[in-house]
């Protein structure tokens, strides 16, 4: 019978589901900001909620029954504090105006934070931030004024995800309502693939080094030394020449001798291991050992190809190829 | 949502515990009387093993413990069961879960139980008491445990700000609360439900001589009259209760055939009911609990001025009437009494036996005495006077403390002793009555009360209980006699048994009010609260389906359910525009607006004068633009930028807020002028 009832329950829901997301995309359309109002602020009573309404309804009862008139009064003032709470979890949402950050990246089966923004007019209480599917935010209290927020995404494989509607939602004052909206900020998450590091000797056997030399006019090695610089603000600070500076003689940076050069290519086909998840998440190693090191490298995905360079832009593009290398 | 991630495990925090704590121990403490000693001891156990896991949270009880403590609590409660009847019981089982659920907190399931089951008791409270002082505290109480379930979702430094905000919430309610109160149509109860069965308290079914003198010294009210007629004269006031004409030589109680209430003897008294004449007393009479069946009225009762209340009232051929159910709690009732209608003009051999019979051989003397009188006096009222004038002229002595009486109690007392209060007189008198073979009868009532001026009401509290007798007289039918009279007329005429004052025996406790009547400013006070309780009981208590649709054809014309629905739904739509308003103000923060308003007034003057402030320059970068392009106005804007800045930026108090605002718009005025002379 269960096995019978659960799929028409499922496609139920999901029916229901689709049918509420296409009301909510007319009722919220997406936009950088929102402000919470009796537009688009919802409440229902919690289980608690339904719960307290049995509850006064016995009390009634047992009032009736023993025509009692004070237990009369006391079920009386449940009933209407279930609407001054209604009134009250409504007054702490509205008026707060929530912005975010439209786009965020991070390596799969790490957080990766979206930046909230919440502005409310006064003190407000017990607020959660969640997007679907994911762990939520709870904000204890939320003072009068501007405050950033992270909210949590988490995704076990690399990819680019719409992480949907930001659901902010609250149980003050009694527990007896959720009080929630779902806004849409289009947001979107870039997540590239794990950080798997390869070891000394498949190193060797990829070779990468032998790319290098082949690539590079210049004889020299990774590590060769080529000459001392100024220190550029933004420059990374793996770069900083530690010894001069301790010496006094002012935050100079390193500079290496390949940088001169075209820069060493990262090949999906040189890494060890059949798996093309693997393969990425190898090369997604890479190119952040690479960027740290403030050396240029190319990356060739087969069809996809990067030219080198260096840079955060270039860092972040050759992370997005990666996310995106067809399953 | 958060169900495929474990939640953060519950706990409350440290305050908050100690407040439920409190909120436990306040609640169960209002129920002691209720409950028995094991589970009392039980109880306190629970508390304190609550209190030790908060001062030492590594402290944790076994859930096998818990268990086991839980089945065993259960099983002696059902073993106790009979003895408590079945409303103790529950309450008894709700207690034991409310103490032992602090024990087990490991869910927000388990933390919302106990909220509930803490409301739940409260509301228990309120079947065994309603009184105002009760219900109050019970109001207050029911705050504390909002307070603590706040305080789950607002997070204070201190608990009494989640204090004053549930008592804010609660406070909002009330209004609503009031108006569905007031028009909520009222229902009859669905379903018999088992009544409180506390100790009986006031008169009881049975009298012996030595019975009154603990009632006497109670200063518990026993009930409260409303006289819609004029007040009757106070030695009028014989609120009769129970007719005693069974003796059996010690103790004097109702004889079967005078307390049935079946149908048959129903109509009969509607035959035999007297023509009602005289004056006519109308009044309304709220008794507090006794949890015995009895009420009191004047004699004689107008039977069909019963029909129209909430409890049904059976009248008894006695004169006397009756509840069908024991008095649990505060009860109304109308009467109308004919106060100078003749009882009974004959009676039947049956009731001539009943009320002519004592024991053979039961205190000789006063038999012999009865059969001497009947032949010194042939007429019944001459030899009714004969005995009263030998309670008067002899050494008869009234007091509650009375000597011990044993063997032949009412000889003892009428030869010996002498000294009584009102029970001994009545029953010797009957006594007396009986012997020298006329009709008669005790009755236990009260007499009296205390009128209070400012409600307009009688107070009748237990030390007004009093007994008296009835003789039947051919053709007069039955005649109250009381002896008390004649021994201290104080009491009959003015109440307020002086001689109590003097023994001043109240045996309650230090801060009862009556112990320190003499006192005027304490008696003043005394009648304010028992006015203010007065009108608790006929106004909250006393509020019935009859009264509710008096007032509401009164103010509305007539009583329509769509006019009740208009009613509650407007009300509930004014509460949420109040709260929408206040909620309104509070959000919008007029200053701001304010100098804000202010400032953009002089940059569009400025902007005339051909100078515009780019949207991202600051207002102190901007001072300077002004004050390079017109160095006239210089030190001026400078000084008003800088207020600007202050009140947009700095957070100030409210009081610098309003200086700083005032000064702001000082400058603005000069600035304009200055502006107008560029």
């Amino acid at each position: 019978m269960a096995t019978f009832v659960s799929p028409i329950k499922k496609s139920l829901s999901r029916f229901f589901n689709m049918r509420f997301n296409r009301w909510l995309k007319r009722r919220i359309p997406p936009a950088s900001q929102h402000k919470l109002s009796n537009r688009n602020i919802f409440i229902m009573p919690s289980r608690f909620g339904f719960a307290y309404i049995t509850f006064v309804i016995l009390l009634f009862l047992l009032a009736t029954n023993y025509q009692n008139n004070i237990i009369m009064l006391l079920s009386y003032l449940m009933a209407s504090i279930f609407i001054t709470t209604m009134m009250q979890s409504f007054f702490n949402l509205s008026g707060i105006e929530i912005s975010a950050e439209k786009e965020a990246s991070g390596y799969a089966k790490t957080n990766i934070y979206f930046t909230v923004k919440i502005l409310s007019p006064n003190k407000r209480l017990d607020l959660h931030f969640s997007f679907d599917d994911q762990q939520a935010l709870h904000l204890s209290q939320c003072t009068k004024g501007e405050k950033t927020a992270y909210v949590l995404c988490h995704y076990e494989n690399r990819g680019v995800y719409y992480p949907g509607r930001l659901k902010v939602w609250s149980e003050y004052s009694l527990g007896l309502f959720i009080t929630w909206t779902k806004i849409d900020f289009g947001n979107q998450c870039s997540v590239y693939p794990q950080v798997l590091p390869l070891k000394e000797s498949q190193r060797k056997f990829s070779g990468e080094l032998k790319e290098n030399s082949a690539v590079t006019n210049d004889k020299q090695g990774i590590d060769d030394f080529f000459e001392l610089k100024t220190h550029i603000p933004g420059e990374s600070l793996s770069r900083i020449a530690w010894k001069q500076l301790a010496r006094g003689q002012g935050r100079l940076t390193k500079h290496y001798h390949e940088q001169q050069g075209a820069g060493c290519w990262l090949k999906i086909t040189d890494m060890p291991n059949n798996s093309i998840e693997i393969k990425l998440q190898h090369l997604c190693f890479l190119v952040n050992e690479y960027n740290t090191l403030g050396q240029a490298f190319g990356l060739d995905l087969g069809q996809n190809k990067i030219m080198p360079s260096q840079g955060e832009q270039h860092f972040k593009q050759c992370l997005m190829a990666l996310a995106i290398y067809p399953k | 949502m958060s169900r495929n991630f474990p939640t953060e495990r519950f706990s409350l925090s440290t305050q908050n515990s100690w407040a439920l704590l409190l909120c436990q121990c306040l609640i169960l403490s209002l129920l002691i009387n209720e409950l028995s000693a094991w589970m009392l001891t039980i109880i306190i156990l629970c508390l304190c093993g609550h209190g030790l896991m908060l001062i030492k949270p590594s402290l944790k009880l076994p859930r096998v413990i818990i268990l086991l403590l839980a089945c065993s609590g259960c099983f002696a409660i059902a073993l106790s069961g009979r003895q408590f009847g079945v409303l103790l019981s529950m309450l008894h089982l709700l207690c034991f879960a409310y103490s032992l659920k602090g024990l087990e907190l490991n869910s927000r399931k388990d933390f919302y139980q106990i909220i509930l089951l803490g409301i739940f008791l409260l509301a228990a409270v309120l079947i065994f008491s309603q009184s105002l002082f009760i219900s109050s505290i019970v109001v207050c109480l029911f705050a504390v445990n909002l307070t603590v379930l706040l305080g789950h979702f607002f997070q204070t430094k201190t608990i009494k700000k989640t204090f004053f905000k549930a008592t804010r919430t609660v406070i909002q309610s009330i209004p609503l609360a009031i108006v569905l109160f007031i028009v909520f149509p009222r229902l009859s109860p669905f379903w018999q439900v088992p009544s409180a069965k506390s100790a009986q308290t006031g008169l009881s079914e049975s009298v012996t001589p030595g019975d009154i003198a603990n009632l006497a010294r109670s200063s518990e009210l026993a009930f409260r009259v409303k006289f819609n007629t004029d007040l009757p004269k106070y030695n009028q006031l014989y609120w009769r209760a129970m007719v005693m004409d069974e003796f059996d030589g010690r103790t004097w109680q109702q004889s079967k055939n005078s307390a049935f209430n079946n149908s048959e003897s129903l109509t009969k008294i509607t035959e035999n009911m007297p023509r009602l004449i005289g004056p006519q007393s109308r009044y309304q009479i709220i008794a507090e609990p006794s949890y015995q069946k009895w009420l009191f009225s004047l004699a004689v009762v107008d039977p069909k001025s019963l029909g129209n209340n909430q409890i049904s009232i059976i009248s008894l051929p006695n004169y006397t009437i009756k509840s069908s159910k024991p008095i649990s709690q505060t009860t109304s009732y109308q009467v109308t009494s004919y106060t100078e209608t003749e009882r009974d003009s004959s009676l039947n051999d049956q009731q001539r036996q009943t009320n002519l019979h004592i024991p053979k051989g039961n205190n000789p003397r006063l038999q012999a005495q009865g059969q001497s009188l009947r032949l010194a006096y042939p007429d019944e009222i001459q030899r009714a006077q004969a005995v009263l004038n030998i309670i008067r002229t002899q050494d008869f002595h009234y007091t509650l403390s009375p000597p011990m009486l044993s063997g032949h109690e009412l000889d003892q007392f009428f030869y010996q002793t002498k000294k009584g209060f009102c029970v001994h007189y009545a029953s010797v008198f009957t006594f007396l009555m009986r012997a020298s073979g006329l009709p008669a009868r005790l009755v236990a009532g009260y007499l009296g009360g205390e009128y209070n001026k400012q409600s307009d009401h009688l107070s009748i509290y237990q030390y007004d209980a009093h007994a008296w007798a009835e003789i039947w007289v051919e053709n007069k039918g039955w005649l109250r006699v009381d002896p008390t009279a004649a021994v201290n007329p104080e009491r009959i005429e003015s109440g307020l048994s002086h001689s109590l004052q003097q023994d001043s025996l109240y045996n309650d406790d230090l801060l009862n009010l009556h112990r320190y009547k003499h006192l005027a400013w304490v008696n003043t006070l005394r009648l304010q609260l028992d006015s203010l309780d007065y009108q608790w009981a006929r106004l909250v208590l006393g509020y019935s389906s009859k009264m509710q649709y008096d007032l509401l054809t009164q103010w509305f014309g007539d009583f329509k359910s769509w006019k009740i629905a208009i009613i509650i739904g407007g009300s509930l739509a004014l509460m949420m525009v109040i709260m929408w308003l206040v909620n309104l103000r509070k959000t919008i923060n007029k200053p701001v607006a304010l100098w804000l308003a202010h400032y953009q007034q002089i940059l569009a003057i400025l902007k005339i004068k051909g100078l515009e402030k780019p949207q991202s320059m600051p207002a102190s970068q901007f001072s300077k633009v002004v004050s390079q392009r017109f160095p006239t106005i210089s030190i001026s804007f400078v000084a008003y930028s800088q207020c600007f800045e202050a009140l947009m930026y700095q957070s100030l108090t409210d009081a610098q807020q309003n200086q700083t605002l005032s000064k702001m718009y000082q400058q603005q005025k000069h600035l304009k002028e200055q502006l107008r002379k560029l």
